[in-house]
C-alpha cells in the first residue's frame, strides 16, 4: 500500500509539473499573430469512451529478451481542457504448460490516468500524463488431474504516458500513445504502444 | 508555486514508494513425493536476495541462457510473479516456476553439502541453466541434464515427456551437482598433470572427454572407467540426498530402470571388458562402439552406487555418514589413478578400496563387498572381511 500512495503522489507531481511548465513559459499563444481561440471554446467539458489495442513489450524471464503482447483495452475519459482524467482497463491472459504442469494466469488491470494537453483547442493535440492502478490477478496451477490450486491477488502499478489525440467528424476521436508502466516492484518497465478509437460528447 | 508543490509530491513519492519485496521469498511450487504424490505447497527460500531475481548464495539461475566455456552469459532469470493471498509469490508461467523450483532444490543441496562439510569443494553460488537449448548432430536435445566441467555449470534441457520435469526432480539435479564435486576432486587434478597426447592437436584433451578418447590406448579407455565412477557416485549422492533409491523413475527417462540404488548386486567387470569392444571396431563404427562403452560404464557405475547404498543401509543418518566419508576420500582417487592412467586399463572396482578406506564395515557389509569385488581385491584390501 505505501507504494500505491507513492505512485499516486508521483502521478500528481508529474501532472502538476507539466501544468506548471506551461504556466511559467512565455505566453506563446498571446504573442502569436494568430488570435487565441475564444475561452468558451477551449474550456469546455468533453466526455469520451471507446476501445483500444495495446502492444505491450515486457521483459522475458531471461531479461535479454523482450516479449510483445497485443491486449484489448477500454477507456472512459472526462476532459476539461487542458486536463483529462481517464479510466482505462485492459485484460491479459497467459497459458503455459510443460508435460502435465500447466500455469494459467489472468490479469485485469484498471488504471486512473491524468493528462495535460499542450495546445489549446487543436484537433491534433499532444499530451503527457501519469497514472496509477491495480492489477487484479488470478493464477491457476494444475498438475494433470493430481493437483490443482488457484491463487488470487493484486498488484499496484504506476506509469507515465505521452501521446497525441485527434478529433474528427465532430464526435470521433483517436489517440496514439506510448506508456511506460512499472508494476509493483519489478525492476523492468513495461513499454506500450496504444491505439484508441472512441466517441466524444 | 506549482513547481514547489510538484517537487514536494515527488519527494513524498520517493519516500512512500518503498520497493520492498512484498511477497517475501515464499513461493508456490509443486512438490513431489512417492508417498503423497504431487501437491502445490508454499516454500520459503532463505538465501534469495529478491524473488524477482534468481541469484542467491545457493545458485544463479539462467533461463534459456547462452552457455560458453566461460559459463552462462547475460543476466540471471527474472521470473514473472503474482502476489497471491498470504503474500505468496505465485509464478505466472511455467518458465518462472521451473526456474524457481531449480533454485529451491539448489538451496537444499547447499544446505546438504554444508551439513556433510563438503561445500568447500566448490564455488558458490552454483550456475544453473533452465530450458537450455542444446544441439547435437541429430538435432535439438531434450529430456536430459548435463554438468559442463569447463564452464562448471549445470544445464537442464527442455522436457517433453509426461513425467516430472527435470527442474522439479531433486535427484536429477543432485546427480548433476555431484559431477561438480568429482570434477573438482578427481578430474581437475588429473587434467592438471595429464600427459595424454592430443591426437587432434590444439586443444589439450581432458580425462573426461569420451568423444575424443583414443580407443586403442589405456589412457583412452580409462576415461570410460572414470566416467563409470563419476556416474555411479553421482547416483549414490542423489539417492542419499533425496532419500529415494529410484529418483530417475519419476521423470520417465529412457534406460534408467536399471539404475536404482537398491537394485541387485553383481561382480564388477574388469576394465579389460572394454577391450573386445575395441577389437570389434571397424571403420565407421566408432560412434556405436563409444555408445556401447558408455553403456558399460554407466552400468558399472550403478554397481558402485548400489554397493555403497547397501553398505550405508536404510538409516538416513548412516547414509549421510557414509556419503560424507566417501566425499572426503574423493581427493585420494587421483593419487591412485595417476600411476595407472597411461599404463594399464583400470578395473571398475579399483575405486572401492580407496573410498571405503577407514570406513567401519560390519559382517553384512562384507557380504555386499563379496558380491561385487574380486576375491583378490577383497582379500588384499579388506582384511576385516576375511573369512
Amino acid at each position: 500500500m505505501p507504494s500505491l500512495i507513492g505512485a499516486a503522489l508521483f502521478a500528481l507531481s508529474v501532472v502538476s509539473i507539466a501544468s506548471a511548465a506551461t504556466e511559467v513559459a512565455p505566453p506563446a499563444v498571446q504573442t502569436a499573430e494568430v488570435a487565441p481561440p475564444p475561452v468558451e471554446s477551449v474550456r469546455r467539458w468533453h466526455f469520451s469512451f471507446g476501445t483500444g489495442l495495446e502492444v505491450r513489450g515486457q521483459q522475458e524471464i531471461n531479461p535479454q529478451y523482450m516479449e510483445a503482447k497485443v491486449l484489448p483495452q477500454f477507456f472512459v475519459q472526462v476532459r476539461y481542457f487542458p486536463y483529462t482524467l481517464s479510466l482505462e482497463g485492459s485484460y491479459e491472459r497467459r497459458d503455459t504448460s510443460t508435460g502435465p504442469l500447466s500455469v494459467s494466469s489472468q490479469s485485469s488491470q484498471m488504471g486512473l490516468w491524468g493528462r495535460y494537453e499542450f495546445i489549446p483547442a487543436a484537433k491534433l493535440s499532444p499530451y503527457a500524463g501519469a497514472g496509477v492502478g491495480l492489477s487484479f490477478d488470478t493464477v491457476d496451477l494444475n498438475y494433470g488431474d493430481a493437483a490443482t490450486k488457484t491463487y488470487r491477488g493484486r498488484r499496484e502499478f504506476f506509469g507515465l504516458s505521452a501521446g497525441v489525440r485527434y478529433e474528427f467528424w465532430n464526435h470521433l476521436m483517436q489517440e496514439l500513445e506510448t506508456k511506460a508502466v512499472l508494476i509493483e516492484d519489478r525492476r523492468d518497465i513495461a513499454l506500450s504502444l496504444i491505439y484508441r478509437l472512441g466517441f466524444v460528447y | 508555486m506549482r513547481i514547489i508543490v510538484s517537487l514536494s509530491f515527488l519527494t513524498l513519492a520517493a519516500c512512500a514508494g518503498n520497493p520492498n519485496d512484498e511477497c517475501g521469498n515464499k513461493f508456490a511450487l509443486p512438490k513431489f513425493s512417492t508417498e503423497t504424490g504431487v501437491r502445490f505447497e508454499e516454500v520459503q527460500l532463505r538465501t534469495l536476495g529478491s524473488p524477482y531475481r534468481l541469484k542467491g548464495a545457493a545458485a544463479e539461475i539462467f533461463y534459456e541462457g547462452a552457455l560458453s566455456d566461460a559459463g552462462y552469459g547475460g543476466s540471471v532469470a527474472e521470473p514473472r510473479l503474482i502476489r497471491g493471498a498470504g503474500d505468496v509469490c505465485v509464478p505466472a508461467d511455467t518458465g518462472s516456476m521451473l526456474s524457481i523450483a531449480a533454485y529451491e532444490i539448489f538451496e537444499r543441496i547447499f544446505d546438504f553439502d554444508r551439513g556433510i562439510g563438503v561445500e568447500g569443494h566448490l564455488k558458490w553460488p552454483r550456475k544453473v541453466g533452465v530450458e537450455l537449448h542444446l544441439r547435437n548432430p541429430d538435432g535439438q536435445t531434450h529430456n536430459n541434464a548435463h554438468y559442463f566441467g569447463v564452464a562448471d555449470s549445470i544445464g537442464i534441457l527442455p522436457y517433453s515427456l509426461d513425467g516430472v520435469h527435470l527442474a522439479f526432480n531433486p535427484g536429477i539435479l543432485a546427480h548433476e551437482h555431484f559431477h561438480a564435486h568429482f570434477q573438482s576432486q578427481v578430474l581437475n587434478p588429473l587434467n592438471a598433470v595429464s600427459e595424454i597426447i592430443s591426437s587432434g592437436g590444439g586443444i589439450k584433451p581432458t580425462v573426461d572427454d569420451l568423444d575424443n578418447a583414443d580407443l586403442q590406448s589405456p589412457s583412452g579407455l580409462n576415461r570410460f572407467v572414470l566416467r563409470a565412477w563419476n556416474e555411479g557416485l553421482a547416483d549414490f549422492y542423489a539417492c542419499v540426498f533425496t532419500g529415494e533409491p529410484d529418483f530417475f523413475t519419476a521423470s520417465n527417462l529412457d534406460r534408467v530402470s536399471e539404475r536404482e540404488c537398491n537394485g541387485p548386486l553383481t561382480l564388477f567387470a574388469p576394465g579389460a571388458v572394454l577391450k573386445p569392444q575395441i577389437a570389434a571396431t571397424g571403420p565407421g563404427q566408432n560412434v556405436n562402439i563409444r555408445k556401447e562403452m558408455v553403456g558399460i560404464a554407466y552400468f558399472q557405475g550403478t554397481l558402485a552406487a548400489r554397493l555403497l547404498y547397501r553398505i550405508a543401509g536404510p538409516d538416513k543418518a548412516a547414509q549421510r555418514q557414509l556419503l560424507q566419508h566417501v566425499m572426503r576420500q574423493l581427493h585420494r582417487v587421483p593419487l591412485m589413478v595417476r600411476p595407472k592412467l597411461d599404463r594399464t586399463i583400470m578395473d571398475f572396482e579399483d575405486i572401492v578400496p580407496v573410498l571405503l578406506d577407514g570406513a567401519k564395515l560390519d559382517t553384512m557389509d562384507c557380504v555386499f563387498l563379496s558380491l561385487t569385488l574380486s576375491k583378490q581385491t577383497l582379500s588384499r584390501r579388506f582384511s576385516q572381511c576375511r573369512l
